[in-house]
């Protein structure tokens, strides 16, 4: 189990200064993916080529950095590599590649292709008679495109009730805010039109873009971009800081 | 799936990274076009076992027009890593072995697809015209029988190309790409693609648009001798 932020940490490491990450969208759904792979999924080091195996597929590709923490702090992989993140013949590749490390289920990157794909693993467990869950994590920017609509409807109509979708609703995508750029308020209705609420289920989860780093919150700057040496070592001080003030309160308590 | 190709080529690669083998159908022009990055993405790059089945493919479609004849797919599907590039016709089939229909001398003709019958029944045109052309389907254009190109290269001092594609991207292309690595002296036959000149489709008969993009057995013949007549004073 993850002591409180440690994860937030580890990403902010993961990223030397001067390089070109995806700071905000994997900031905000670091604590979805940690409460996924530690609270709720069937899911392991041991199980991770289990056929029973729960499945989270990050349709929202850029913010992997968070994906390979997690995996990383589950055992997976050594937290060192993924300094070698993005670098050539490194295995933790810029989007998810089903290729390369354990771990990552899908191919994903192109946005908008994660739940279609799910889809077809949850149409094959069908076909095997298994029941584990798919969980699939998409932004909200990512709802702008066509194709997932065409997968929210095959989900439906086909009542594939071990697949969840989350939505990272961060509000802010590359080029500003989700609303201004092509808003598609409110969210839950937009759903549920689709078929969705009881069978299958999507849950929308009000997140905040940068989250943890307090010159990155709300803010589509920090979407993809580098950090300078200061910038890094802020982001890592406030990170720890929270940390300590969190360990305080819980050993007061 | 419905009418939703790019849901289809997803849902697909999810089937199979189960463990599944997937047949997908749709025309060749929304399969390979409307898709294409689902296939990229989730089908070449992962190597899925995703077998892609376009139906319709060619200008032969007819009717319906330009939207949906599909002119462009083996270019598309060539370009992407990992992937097979099958076009069926009713020729004796081994995966990426090309086939000799009929032998001949100086002049070869390389089809593939349906259009290769028209290439055998011009074939016997040309020999009223005192010309033996050799006749060879490819019906895999990838990966590419090379050492067949090789040889094609060396035996004969005039090739054409036959495909019911665009010049650019598909059969012609592939064939020329192999030749320009031949190093040897005396393997840089004259190529010359026969096909759809960088030109989309429209509505007609099959027969009719076959004939105006001279594919048909006459066409095919005409485009041979004209080209032959025109380079006579390259001839060994």
């Amino acid at each position: 189990m993850s002591e409180p932020r440690v994860e937030e940490l580890e990403l902010i490491r993961m990223f030397s200064f001067g390089k070109v990450q995806h700071f905000g969208g994997s900031l905000s759904c670091i604590e979805l993916l940690t409460c996924l792979y530690f609270h709720e999924m069937r899911y392991s080091a041991q199980l991770k080529d289990d056929p029973e195996r729960d499945r989270f597929i990050l349709s929202k590709g850029h913010s992997v950095p968070a994906q390979y923490v997690i995996l990383s702090m589950l055992g997976i992989f050594p937290m060192s590599e993924l300094r070698t993140i993005k670098q050539l013949g490194s295995r933790f590749q810029g989007h998810p590649d089903s290729t390369k490390p354990p771990g990552i289920e899908a191919p994903t990157g192109s946005l908008g292709r994660g739940l279609s794909f799910a889809n077809g693993v949850a149409l094959a467990a069908r076909l095997d008679s298994r029941n584990f869950k798919i969980f699939v994590l998409l932004g909200d920017g990512e709802l702008q495109g066509g194709q997932v609509w065409e997968a929210a409807m095959t989900s439906a109509h086909h009542r594939l009730t071990n697949v969840c979708v989350l939505v990272d609703c961060n509000k802010f995508q590359s080029q500003g805010s989700v609303q201004e750029i092509k808003g598609n308020e409110p969210l839950e209705e937009q759903w549920a039109a689709f078929g969705w609420g009881v069978i299958p289920v999507a849950i929308i989860a009000s997140t905040v873009k940068g989250k943890g780093v307090s010159f990155m919150e709300n803010s589509f700057k920090y979407h993809n971009c580098s950090l300078t040496e200061q910038e890094h070592r802020a982001a890592e001080r406030e990170i720890l800081d929270q940390i300590r003030s969190r360990k305080h309160v819980e050993s007061e308590s | 799936m419905g009418i939703a190709e790019q849901d289809m080529i997803s849902t697909a690669a999810g089937l199979a990274s189960s463990g599944k083998i997937v047949f997908v159908n749709s025309f060749a022009v929304f399969l390979t076009g409307r898709a294409f990055d689902q296939i990229r993405q989730q089908v070449s790059l992962p190597k899925a076992n995703v077998k892609l089945c376009g139906s319709n493919a060619g200008i032969t479609l007819g009717a319906d027009g330009a939207t949906h004849q599909s002119i462009n797919h083996l270019t598309l599907m060539r370009c992407l890593p990992n992937m097979s590039v099958l076009v069926p016709a009713d020729c004796p089939f081994e995966m990426g072995k090309a086939v000799v229909l009929r032998q001949g001398s100086r002049v070869a003709l390389v089809a593939t697809g349906p259009v290769t019958a028209h290439a055998l029944e011009a074939a016997d045109r040309l020999a009223a015209e005192g010309i033996r052309p050799a006749v060879y389907n490819f019906h895999t254009i990838k990966p590419f029988d090379i050492p067949c190109a090789r040889e094609i290269a060396c035996r004969y001092e005039t090739v054409f190309t036959i495909e019911e594609h665009n010049v650019i991207g598909g059969l012609g292309s592939a064939l020329a790409e192999t030749f320009c690595e031949l190093y040897e002296p005396g393997t840089k036959p004259l190529l010359h693609r026969i096909g759809i000149r960088d030109a989309y489709g429209e509505s007609g008969s099959a027969e009719e648009l076959v004939r105006k993009h001279r594919l048909d057995a006459e066409g095919i013949a005409r485009t041979v001798l004209e080209i032959l007549e025109a380079n006579r004073q390259y001839w060994r």
